[in-house]
C-alpha cells in the first residue's frame, strides 16, 4: 500500500507493508500512516454565515482533527451558523463538532 | 493634492507586501504600504484553507490567520497603509521616486527613496486559453471561485468542469464539493499534474473526484448560461485525439491554468523583465535592473508556499532601506533541467554570503544533483531524492566560496542520476 503524506508539503510517498512503515521523511509522517490505515483523520477548513455585510461569511476550521468519514455532517453543522457577534481570530465558533471533543474557531477576526 | 514622503514605499498589502514593510520598519525605515482593496491581506483573505506558516510559524495556519499575524505586525509596528489606494504612475526624479495615486481623498502623491512591488500575480484567464464556442456566463477562473464562495458566501455552480491541476483548481474542488456542488472533473493537458501532490490526495482522491491527465477541454456549449463542455483526451504534443470527445453537461467551467506575475508598474518603468520567471530580473537582494526597485513575492515569481513569498519579502524590505545602487554584477545562466529560479545575477560589491536561492526543476526527477558552474568548473552541488516542477526548493547559500570573479561566468543547472 502506498500513500501521499499531507502532513507538510513536502508529500513523501510512505509504503506501508505488512504493517511496516518506510519513506516517511519524519516522525509526524509515520503517525499520519498509522492513523491513515486505522482512522484518517483530516482538518477542515470552511466558513459560516454572519449578520454583517463587510463580511458575509467568516472563515473558519476545525481546532484539531476529526475523523475524515465525519466531514460530511460537520458540513451540515457548520451550515447551521450564523454569526451575529465581532468574533476575534482563535474564538470558538463551535464546541465539540460530530461528537468529538475538537472545536471549530474563527480564522479570522470581523473587522470593527 | 496630498504629498507624502517616505523612505520606503511597498506597493501591494498582501502577504508579501506586508512582511515587506514589517521588516523594511524593524530595519529603520520609515515605511507606508499602499493597498488598492479596503482590507490588507490580499488574496490569503479567500484562501481559507488551511497549511499555511508551517515554515514560518511552525503550525498549519488558514490563509486569513496568516496574513492576520502579519497585519497585526503592522498595526504594531505603527506602519502608515493607505488602503483603498490605486497606483497609476511611477516616474523617477534624480534619486527619488513620486508615486501618484487615486484614493477617496483625491490624487495623492507619494515622494519616496525607494520602492517595493509587493503587486502579487494575476490568474491566467479564458482568453489565454484557446477553447472553441462561445463565452457563456459560468466559465471563470478558479480565484474567482473561490472570491465568491469563501468571501461573498455565494456557490457559482452546481455541476462543473475544472480545466487544470494547479493547486487553487484543486482547492476550489474540494471547496466547491464541500458547500454541495458536483466536480464532475478536473482535466489536465499534461501528462503530470501542475499542483502539489498532497493537494492531488487530500482535495480529489478523499472526496473522490477523477483526475484526467492528457485531456483538455475543447468547446463550450451555451448561450446566455454554460450548458455544457466537450473534453477530448491530448496525445503528447498536447493535441486533441479524435474520437475521444466526450459532452459534459455542467452549468461552470473552472480553469485553473496558471498564475503570471502582476508587473504593469514595473514593464512602465522599463525594468527588465525574466522571461522564464515572468517576473523583474533581480540580485541577491532583490533589486531589480533599476535602483532602488525591489521586488518580491509573486510579483517577482510565483511560489507555491507563502512562508517563502514572507522570507523573500522580508529581505526585500531590509534592503530597500539605504539601499546599495547597482555595482558588479555576474549573471547567473540558465543550464539544462530547470525551469525558472531567483536570483537571475550576483553583485559582488553587496554581501553575497546568504544568498536565498530559489529554483524549480523543469520535469519530474527521481534522484537528481544541482549543480553551480563557475566558468565551466563545479563549484556546488546538492543531491535530492526527487524534484517536481510545482515543487519550489530553496537553499540559503554562500556564494562567497565558489570564488566568483567580475569576469566569471555562473551556471546553474540540474542533472538527473
Amino acid at each position: 500500500m502506498e500513500l501521499v503524506c499531507i502532513v507538510c508539503p513536502r508529500g513523501c510517498r510512505i509504503k506501508i507493508e505488512d504493517g511496516v512503515i518506510t519513506g516517511n521523511t519524519c516522525k509526524k509522517g509515520e503517525a499520519f500512516a498509522r492513523s491513515e490505515m486505522t482512522c484518517p483523520m483530516r482538518t477542515v477548513c470552511s466558513t459560516v454565515r454572519t449578520t454583517f455585510s463587510s463580511m458575509p461569511v467568516l472563515p473558519v476550521r476545525t481546532q484539531g482533527e476529526i475523523p475524515k468519514s465525519e466531514i460530511k455532517n460537520l458540513m451540515k453543522e457548520i451550515n447551521k451558523v450564523t454569526v451575529d457577534k465581532k468574533v476575534k481570530k482563535g474564538d470558538i465558533i463551535l464546541s465539540g463538532v460530530v461528537g468529538t471533543e475538537v472545536n471549530l474557531i474563527a480564522t479570522e477576526s470581523i473587522p470593527d | 493634492m496630498t504629498e507624502h514622503s517616505y523612505d520606503v514605499i511597498v506597493i501591494g498589502g498582501g502577504p508579501a507586501g506586508l512582511a515587506a514593510a514589517k521588516s523594511a520598519k524593524e530595519n529603520g525605515g520609515n515605511v507606508a504600504i499602499i493597498e488598492r482593496e479596503p482590507r490588507l491581506g490580499g488574496i490569503l483573505k479567500q484562501c481559507v484553507h488551511d497549511g499555511f506558516g508551517l515554515i514560518r510559524f511552525g503550525e498549519k495556519l488558514a490563509g486569513p490567520e496568516y496574513s492576520e499575524r502579519y497585519i497585526d505586525f503592522v498595526k504594531e509596528l505603527n506602519i502608515d497603509a493607505f488602503t483603498l489606494t490605486f497606483v497609476t504612475k511611477i516616474a523617477k526624479e534624480g534619486d527619488k521616486y513620486i508615486i501618484t495615486a487615486v484614493s477617496s481623498a483625491g490624487i495623492e502623491k507619494f515622494i519616496t527613496k525607494s520602492i517595493v512591488l509587493a503587486t502579487g500575480c494575476r490568474e491566467r484567464t479564458a482568453k489565454q486559453v484557446f477553447i472553441q464556442g462561445t463565452r457563456p456566463a459560468g466559465v471563470f477562473t478558479a480565484g474567482t471561485a473561490q472570491n465568491f464562495v469563501n468571501l461573498q458566501g455565494k456557490l457559482p455552480t452546481k455541476k462543473c468542469v475544472i480545466l487544470g491541476s494547479g493547486d487553487i483548481g484543486l482547492i476550489m474542488a474540494r471547496r466547491l464539493t464541500l458547500e454541495g456542488a458536483e466536480v464532475e472533473g478536473v482535466y489536465e493537458v499534461k501528462p503530470t499534474p501542475s499542483g502539489l501532490t498532497r493537494n492531488i490526495h487530500q482535495c480529489l482522491h478523499d472526496f473522490d473526484i477523477p483526475l484526467y491527465l492528457s485531456h483538455t477541454v475543447t468547446r463550450v456549449f451555451g448561450v446566455d448560461r454554460l450548458e455544457a463542455v466537450e473534453v477530448a483526451k491530448v496525445d503528447e504534443k498536447m493535441n486533441p485525439i479524435k474520437g475521444t470527445e466526450r459532452k459534459i453537461e455542467c452549468d461552470a467551467l473552472i480553469l485553473s491554468v496558471g498564475l503570471i506575475p502582476e508587473n504593469e508598474l514595473a514593464e512602465n518603468l522599463g525594468i527588465k523583465i525574466n522571461g522564464f520567471t515572468k517576473g523583474p530580473d533581480c540580485d541577491q537582494t532583490f533589486m531589480t535592473s533599476m535602483d532602488g526597485v525591489f521586488s518580491c513575492g509573486n510579483a517577482l515569481n510565483v511560489f507555491d508556499l507563502v512562508d517563502y513569498v514572507s522570507e523573500c519579502s522580508e529581505a526585500a524590505g531590509k534592503n530597500a532601506v539605504g539601499y546599495t545602487p547597482s555595482g558588479k554584477n555576474v549573471q547567473i545562466k540558465k543550464g539544462k533541467g530547470l525551469l525558472s529560479y531567483i536570483p537571475h545575477r550576483i553583485d559582488l560589491t553587496k554581501d553575497y554570503s546568504k544568498v536565498l536561492l530559489f529554483f524549480r526543476a523543469a520535469k519530474d526527477m527521481d534522484k537528481a544533483e544541482l549543480k553551480i558552474m563557475v566558468n565551466g568548473k563545479e563549484a556546488f552541488s546538492k543531491k535530492y531524492s526527487c524534484l517536481r516542477p510545482p515543487e519550489m526548493q530553496r537553499l540559503e547559500m554562500d556564494f562567497t566560496a565558489l570564488g566568483i570573479k567580475e569576469n566569471s561566468e555562473i551556471e546553474i543547472l540540474v542533472e538527473e542520476k
